[in-house]
């Protein structure tokens, strides 16, 4: 809230302060000063007096002025105001006078070989908000005109025109709505730093009770009705008073309307005013039933809605969307004798549902939103009814009614000492916290218990007072430290260190990490699922069609970044994802991999594209990693219509498909790119190899290699195993190191290496070659491969 | 022969031996050398041979100077053959030469995401500190998210934190609190509990400084005597980890629903070290991060007894606090994953 250091001066006296030294009490007791600024800003200026005003020779809409400035003399000034004209009252800005809103200094110039001494200047030039000003002000088109019996020759004018202000932009946060008004803000300084505050005004009820007031609905608990008559209003609102209005941006209107605003200001209760004459039923009815339409003072219709707070007259037609916007009927004109003053409370919650439905805010709704006191009420009504001579000749208060349903009193609540201490971890004496009670009007009901004063809503229980007296000593006397703090085991869970360690196995791979959005729009959610192709969630109420679902799959994301990163000529990539993934069905943990264009390999500088065998080794490392073995998990073409049909797989546990790898399908992607995505969660889970040590050959094993010409039938792994299974061929293990096709011939061979060993000694020659013999032959009759060459 | 006649002609022999050596020019001059001075036809061999010729009394030192004969030789030839064998080696190496500017092989190292990057510097400091950390799901009920956070329906801290809904009763989280009501749960009113739950959040926000999608790393201590004092140095020793020992931490009194009293961290700016500048918005201060005292009610709604426990929250956002370590300018860039941008970050 903006709060006009010179009206705050008026309630607190801040005698002891200057608009910088409260701003950081102010910041270090919970009210960040977000802002602070001059209402206006100029060093040398006068109030001038034009004399003579004719038309620059060499101009079309300069004018030459001799403008008397009392002490400082009658100066030339040329000025390209078209309201400049003799007899007229000005603001001068005289030579050196700096001006911050144009970022000028002043000098002695000469404008088309006319000398001027000086500036006539406009409000806005002076450093004021264009919003703020009067539509009619001359400000808007040209210089400002001061009024007649303005004192030529004075130097403080902007002491004069009420604009020596600073305007500070206080945060008040949501427990403390007391403080969303001068009172309430003036009350706190004065509690947190001793400075006097002025007395507020009481209300004492001695008028009849002839217009009523009556709530029939629950959300609204308290509708007070004051009724003021005969009104005179003066011919303007007091200068002091609009300035406190400009300071807060609220444009002055004439004296009815800009009284319910200030005072809205002082007190922080909104108000409406009824013009009385126009509700003959002298009643006033707070509803939340009806529906239908109801015209706002503006013109603009809208529907009324049931739980809809509505101010209906004695016949229940609506007058005023109650806390929002006044009505059409009723509404209080310039011409307004009459009025009924509402102050009433309506729920917060209400109010939102309203506003937000209808596009709707004001000043009032703002403060209702915010949750208002109804004990608060009486003091805005006392405020109100004493600052009535400054916007009205002449008036008499008549009527106050009340209906009042709101609880009466707070309730007192425990509180200990000792709580505070331990809680804070301070050594605050009991003197000191006695001190912060006093300041804060906290009533010590007994030993253990407290009250606090009505207008602090936010003051219930123990903790409430901990932090006023943190927020009471500045310079805080608690002393960060470790005492006390629990010793616990700190350890990540062995699915967070597993996601730890394969992310660092990616990373020192020369994998990129990314982090993509978890929503997605409809089509990305639909172009391609691994797991499961269920719904996925769908937000109601999205930003954008582009985040609209809650994505099952990583891989759009996956694809999306990569076609990213091509379009801004990154072409050879290596990304991975991890990500919590929730759907309907659960929530997954997933990995997402994406290659893309090549890399310089380990083959002396060779650049090639990544194929499907790049993504199978880095699949393969994970599954070390984890510690599954190969014989755990089993491979099949994958089925999946956005995968290419062979060159991409699944892989299976068991009967489960825990990820699926390889190329995507060229009608999917045009662009050759290799992705796959691990269900990680099941991964996690599953029990893994105890790492534990076995003896291994110390004599040294035999290398042989074969090359069997292959057939369409057999596999490499088909070939292995079956090497593998061959009795006393002494292989231990076998390796792949060729696989080559004959450009003319078509044949395809594959090159194997075995690795030949015994547990108790060397093989020799006779032992190799029987077992290399008992291989081949093998193969032969089990798979019918031969030798290449054989 | 006499000894002394023998001890003229060795010098000799070696004097000649000297000069020839000068004229040693390849393997096969060596080969001749060697031949002529130490091989079956040279005069070394003939003086052994003729060792039996000499007086007995002699013999001894004949024996020395003989040996001395053949070791000065030997080694004339072994020094001219190390240094061909060195030229021919220093030959091969140059023709080895490498160009040792060219890149190594498989140098290739990728790069955490700067938002990770933060996530696992500061999970590090809190599990050097004891804590575990929890993870939760994205989606989540409006009852752990809010409610259970001391954020009841129609509460007005709602508008502050405008959330996507899936349903009336189902959200996606819009900040990581969620994950410390289902620890609270899980705790059965029983602490001490020290835990941070890192993660994504979301909230309908959208400018220029802020991502419909952001990061959060909250923190909840609960004991039976944990302090605000604690939460202080807790912070303060986080702060001086993520930004650097020399920066001063200061606290200001803020609100949060479910803290009281709650501080926001602030440290002094490490652009301009607190002199003011665009960074700090010419305050000299850099605000980081919220925290407090977990409000009572928190204790109590989520089944702690709020008489004998008590303890601190804190959050601190991922995105702001990367933004700020590595001068990222825009929280877009974390989510567009250009990897120009996630390259940088190898070392971190």
């Amino acid at each position: 809230m903006l709060f006009s250091y010179k009206e705050l001066s008026r309630l607190v006296d801040l005698s002891s302060f200057t608009p910088e030294s409260l701003r950081e009490r102010l910041t270090f007791a919970g009210f960040e000063v977000e802002g602070m600024e001059k209402m206006a800003q100029a060093s040398k200026l006068v109030i001038g007096h034009i004399l003579t005003c004719e038309a620059h020779p060499d101009s079309d809409h300069l004018h030459l002025l001799t403008v008397d400035c009392g002490s400082e003399g009658i100066l030339d000034i040329v000025c390209g105001a078209p309201n400049a004209r003799k007899d007229l009252k000005v603001i001068v800005a005289l030579i050196g006078c700096e001006l911050p809103a144009l970022g000028e200094t002043i000098k002695k110039g000469s404008i088309r070989g006319k000398e001027s001494n000086g500036m006539c200047c406009s409000l806005l030039e002076l450093g004021v908000s264009k919003d703020a000003l009067d539509e009619k002000s001359p400000s808007l088109t040209g210089i400002e005109e001061l009024p007649a019996d303005a004192p030529v020759g004075e130097h403080n004018v902007l002491e004069y025109l009420a604009l020596d202000d600073t305007i500070l932009d206080i945060n008040v946060l949501a427990n403390r709505p007391d403080c969303l008004s001068y009172i309430g803000m003036a009350r706190e300084i004065s509690s947190l730093t001793g400075a006097k505050l002025n007395p507020v005004p009481e209300f004492k009820n001695t008028y009849k009770d002839e217009v009523i007031s009556e709530t029939l609905s629950e959300k609204c608990n308290r509708f007070d009705l004051l009724s003021i008559r005969n009104i005179v209003c003066k011919k303007e609102t007091p200068l002091a008073i609009r300035r406190v209005l400009l300071a807060n941006g609220v444009r002055s209107l004439d004296p009815i309307v800009d009284l319910g605003n200030y005072v809205m200001l002082l007190s922080g209760q909104p108000f409406n005013m009824y013009d009385a004459d126009a509700n003959a039923s002298h009643k006033y009815v707070c509803r939340d039933d009806l529906e239908g339409k109801f015209t706002c003072f503006d013109g603009k219709e809208v529907d009324l809605i049931k739980g809809d707070l509505v101010i209906c007259d004695g016949e229940n037609q609506a007058l005023c969307l109650a806390g929002v916007m006044a009505g059409d009927k009723a509404s209080v004109t310039t011409s307004t004798k009459n009025i009924d003053v509402e102050a009433a409370i309506f729920y917060h919650a209400n109010i939102r549902h309203t506003c937000n439905r209808l596009g709707m805010s004001s000043a009032s709704s703002q403060l209702f939103a915010k949750e208002r006191n109804p004990k608060m009420i009486e003091e805005a009504l006392a405020i109100l009814i004493d600052v009535l001579p400054e916007f009205f000749e002449s008036y008499e208060v008549t009527s106050y009614h009340s209906d009042n349903k709101a609880e009466t009193s707070k309730k007192p609540f425990e509180f200990s000492y000792e709580t505070l201490n331990k809680r804070l971890g301070s050594s605050y004496t009991k003197e000191e916290i006695d001190a912060v009670l006093d300041a804060y009007r906290v009533n010590r009901v007994d030993e253990n218990h407290l009250l606090a004063p009505i207008d602090r809503v936010d003051l219930n229980e123990q903790c409430d007072i901990d932090e006023e007296v943190f927020r009471y000593y500045p310079a805080s006397k608690i002393n960060p430290s470790l005492d006390h703090f629990p010793i616990t085991h700190g350890e990540l869970t062995p699915a967070q260190k597993m996601k730890k360690e394969l992310r660092e196995l990616l990373v020192s791979r020369g994998f990129e990490e990314i982090l993509s959005f978890t929503l997605i729009s409809e089509k990305e959610d639909q172009s391609i699922r691994v797991f499961n192709k269920d719904e996925s969630y769908r937000i109601v109420n999205p930003m954008t069609k582009d985040h609209e679902i809650v994505r099952s799959d990583l891989l759009p994301s996956m694809i999306a970044t990569i076609n990213y990163n091509v379009a801004h000529q990154n072409g050879d990539l290596a990304l991975y994802e991890i990500s919590d993934i929730d759907t309907p069905k659960g929530n997954k943990l997933y990995l997402s991999i994406g290659l893309r264009g090549g890399k310089a390999l380990s083959e002396k500088f060779k650049v090639r594209e990544y194929d499907f065998f790049d993504m199978k080794g880095v699949i393969e490392a994970i599954f070390a990693k984890l510690g599954i073995t190969p014989t755990r998990y089993r491979l099949a073409y994958s089925n999946n219509e956005q995968f290419h049909p062979k060159a991409s797989a699944d892989i299976f546990m068991g009967k489960d498909k825990v990820g699926t790898f390889g190329q995507l399908h060229p009608n999917f992607s045009k662009d050759k790119l290799l992705v796959a995505e691990l269900d990680l969660g099941y991964l996690f889970n599953l029990k893994g190899l105890k790492t534990k040590f076995s003896s291994f050959n110390s004599y040294p094993m035999v290398r042989r290699d074969l090359s069997f010409k292959m057939n369409d039938k057999v596999t490499y792994a088909q070939l292995k195993k079956q090497i593998l299974s061959i009795k006393n061929s002494y292989v231990k293990e076998v390796d792949y190191f060729d696989d080559f096709t004959d450009q003319f011939t078509g044949e395809r061979f594959l090159g194997v290496s075995l690795l030949m060993g015994k547990e108790d000694g060397t093989l020799n020659d006779v032992e190799i070659n029987s077992a290399l013999e008992a291989v081949k032959n093998g193969i032969k009759a089990n798979l019918g491969l031969t030798i290449r060459g054989e | 022969m006499t000894l002394e006649e023998f001890k003229k002609i060795s010098q000799e022999e070696i004097n000649k031996a000297n000069e020839e050596i000068t004229t040693v020019s390849d393997e096969q001059t060596l080969n001749n050398f060697k031949g002529r001075f130490l091989g079956k036809k040279s005069h070394l061999t003939d003086f052994y041979a003729s060792m039996r010729d000499v007086v007995k009394e002699e013999k001894k030192d004949f024996g020395i100077a003989l040996n001395d004969l053949r070791a000065k030789l030997q080694s004339l030839f072994d020094e001219k053959e190390a240094a061909f064998r060195q030229a021919k080696l220093n030959a091969r190496l140059e023709k080895e030469k490498v160009d040792i500017t060219l890149p190594g092989y498989n140098n290739t190292l990728g790069s955490k995401h700067p938002f990770y990057a933060v996530v696992d510097d500061v999970t590090d400091f809190f599990l050097g500190l004891g804590y575990t950390v929890a993870d939760g799901p994205e989606v989540e009920s409006d009852r752990n998210n809010f409610e259970l956070m001391n954020i009841p329906k129609d509460h007005p801290a709602r508008d502050m934190q405008d959330s996507f809904s899936i349903n009336d009763n189902t959200i996606l989280r819009s900040h990581t609190s969620s994950v410390q009501a289902r620890v609270l749960a899980a705790a059965q009113g029983k602490g001490p509990i020290k835990v941070i739950c890192p993660g994504k959040v979301y909230r309908r926000d959208n400018d220029a400084t802020h991502s419909h999608q952001f990061g959060q790393i909250e923190g909840l201590v609960i004991s039976e005597d944990a302090t605000f004092a604690n939460l202080l140095e807790t912070l303060t020793l986080l702060l001086r980890h993520l930004f650097g020992e020399k920066r001063e931490v200061r606290f200001r009194p803020s609100f949060f629903p479910f803290t009281e009293p709650s501080v926001e961290a602030d440290i002094s700016c490490f652009e301009c070290n607190g002199k003011g500048c665009s960074l700090c918005k010419h305050t000299g201060w850099i605000e980081i991060l919220g925290s407090g005292m977990v409000n009572p009610n928190v204790l109590r709604i989520n089944g702690f007894d709020d008489k004998k426990y008590q303890g601190f929250a804190f959050g601190i956002g991922i995105d702001r606090v990367a933004m700020l370590k590595y001068g990222i300018d825009d929280i877009k860039r974390f989510y567009t994953n250009d990897v120009q941008f996630i390259d940088q970050f190898r070392k971190e």
